[in-house]
């Protein structure tokens, strides 16, 4: 377990009932200082109600939690340390976007006009940021929710789906500022649905389903753990499985007419083609397959439905799953 | 309370739109009762309410005259409801439009947020009380011009124009406090019912069972407890004598209930789940 001084976020046994739902069941999570931690579950799995535990929304029924080192009941000692969007950005809608950060920033302590300039600039909200909100399209909401987020100068940002809405330009701008900040010293936490843009982004992921953590780790050793694989495209996948079955330690499958999987703890994929070729096998293309955090996530994801239910939540009433 | 926290709660209030459609309620609702007791000033002239042998010499119908006729038909159900609409939206609007989350991430006391609330509700409350005195005041002075303050309720008590101004504006500061703890009840039920309409219209109904109540004789022993018993405390400020133990004692009765209600918000507001 990392060590409490080098963690931004630490829970033990967090938990949330509602009523005789458990939206959140004995969560353990570390978030190592400086890191992008991407946080990942399927919806209902209690990643909001995690978020909203942390930023002080909602009330723990059990466990604790520490956010830079204070417990989070003691959440406002930390000042303007903690920056966060929860869910789906909301706003005032008659105020302009500058109102509203100025508004928000005031209430942390107030920011420089230069620092609004800076935020909306990097949001790409400039050109608009007289603009009443209620004019704003729901991409323009979220870039205006990060915006706010990062005001004044917040050491830990917590942001929930920032993406949710954006359009391929606007991820790829969020994906370039969210490295940004964790360049300029901030960690990140992050909740997203999008695996392809946290294994872009992010340094360390948790996966979280029925409220508990199932995984997590850096992400770099997450893609280079699990058995690497290597697929052949063959003119005759039967003989093909024969040989790669009678390799020790190598697994093996046909996934369609043509193309046959082979996955070992160590894989020499010229070794096996050259098998191939003496058993007579044309092979016209190998493809090394690496584990991909989606499959990461879809293995824990699956793991953890399939363990016994002994602290599985009850059916939600839908008050969870709304909120994810 | 942050300066801030409570600075932001009024920047929003007034610059909202909504915020002024009671503004327009009210100068449109004395703007009509100026024209119409001008075009029927002969129905209204208090002079046919005394008894013949009475000689009432000079104008009766003035300024300061409309300033005091407006007060119980706005104060009674019109701007308790216009009151309420806004001080019901404070919290329970905020929860439904999602704010109310953007803005309790922020390193902020809960309890400081409520307060701040409460203060906006009171001065929304309090500005549109002496909006309506004011707006009554100044198209009377342009409509009737100005003259003695003509009281009837239980007999003809004249003020002269210095004098009913005064009591005017006490009565006015009374009725403005009043109006405060309409806000109050709002701004407590919206941070117990999720929806601004709810809250809002609770508050009136409950007003409006509160007097249904403290009109019928068999609930007379629960009349001093009752909150509209004493939200007409004003009135007492046009008698001729002045009773002010009567007004100490509704002020004491007002200041419970207010008491009693924000502690219940604070409690409410600080312990719920914010989870829209």
């Amino acid at each position: 377990m990392m060590a409490a001084a080098e963690a931004v976020i630490v829970t033990r046994g967090l938990s949330k009932r509602y009523g005789r739902v458990r939206a959140v069941d004995g969560l353990d999570l570390t978030v190592p200082r400086g890191s992008l931690f991407g946080f990942l579950g399927p919806n209902g799995a209690g990643k909001s109600t995690t978020i909203r535990m942390l930023t002080g929304l909602v009330r723990p029924s059990a466990g604790e939690a520490q956010v830079l080192g204070a417990p989070i009941a003691r959440r406002l000692a930390l000042g303007a340390r903690i920056g966060a969007l929860v869910e789906e950005p909301a706003f005032y809608r008659h105020l302009s976007a500058w109102q509203n950060l100025g508004l928000l920033a005031s209430l942390s302590g107030g920011v420089a006009r230069a620092q609004i300039a800076d935020a909306l600039e990097a949001v790409g909200l400039s050109d608009v940021a007289h603009r009443a909100v209620g004019t704003f399209s729901h991409g323009m909401k979220q870039r205006l929710g990060i915006a706010q987020a990062l005001l004044p100068r917040p050491e830990l940002v917590i942001l929930d789906e920032p993406a949710s809405g954006l359009d391929p330009e606007g991820m790829a701008e969020v994906r370039e500022m969210l490295l940004g900040l964790r360049e300029r010293g901030m960690t990140v936490f992050l909740s997203s649905h999008l695996l392809a843009e946290v294994e872009q982004t992010c340094t360390h992921v948790a996966v979280v389903a029925r409220g508990q953590v199932v995984a997590q780790g850096e992400v770099g050793e997450v893609l280079q753990g699990g058995a690497p694989g290597v697929r052949f495209v063959v003119d005759d996948p039967e003989r093909a499985l024969v040989v790669l079955h009678g390799v020790e330690g190598v697994s093996a499958e046909a996934l369609d007419g043509r193309t046959v999987e082979a996955r070992a703890d160590r894989l020499d994929a010229a070794a096996l083609n050259e098998m191939l070729v003496r058993a007579g096998v044309r092979v016209s293309e190998i493809v090394p397959r690496r584990r991909t955090l989606e499959s990461y996530y879809l293995e824990a994801v699956h793991a953890s439905v399939t363990q016994p239910a002994a602290t599985a939540p009850e059916p939600s009433d839908g008050s969870e799953a709304s909120n994810e | 309370m942050k300066a801030a926290v409570l600075r932001g709660e009024l920047s929003k209030l007034y610059r909202q739109r909504s915020t002024y459609a009671g503004v327009v309620v009210i100068v449109g609702l004395v703007a009509l009762v100026a024209w119409g007791s001008h075009h029927q000033r002969d129905r209204l002239d208090v002079t046919q309410a005394v008894p013949s042998e009475f000689v009432v010499a000079g104008k009766t119908i003035t300024a300061l005259f409309l300033a005091h006729a407006v007060m119980d038909p706005s104060l009674l159900v019109l701007m308790p409801l216009l009151v309420a609409v806004v001080a019901g939206g404070l919290v329970a609007g905020e929860r439904q439009t999602g704010t109310l989350r953007t803005l309790l991430v922020r390193p902020v006391r809960r309890s400081g947020v409520l307060l701040a609330k409460l203060v906006a509700g009171w001065s929304y409350a309090g500005g549109l009380t002496l909006l309506l005195g004011a707006t009554a005041l100044g198209l009377g002075q342009f409509v009737f011009g100005w003259g003695d303050l003509v009281i009837l309720r239980g007999g003809l008590t004249i003020f002269d124009p210095r004098l009913g101004l005064i009591r005017l504006a006490e009565g006015y500061a009374l009725a403005a406090v009043a109006m405060g703890v309409v806000a109050t009840l709002a701004l407590a039920l919206s941070a117990i019912f999720d929806n601004a309409m709810t809250a809002a219209g609770l508050a009136v109904a409950g007003l409006l069972v509160s007097s249904v109540v403290g009109a019928m004789p068999y609930f007379e022993w629960l009349r001093p407890y009752l909150l509209t018993t004493h939200l007409t405390f004003y009135r007492a400020i046009f008698d001729a004598t002045i009773d002010h133990a009567e007004l100490a004692l509704s002020a004491a009765w007002l200041a419970a209930w207010v008491v009693a209600l924000v502690a219940i918000a604070l409690v409410v507001f600080g312990r719920r789940d914010v989870t829209c």
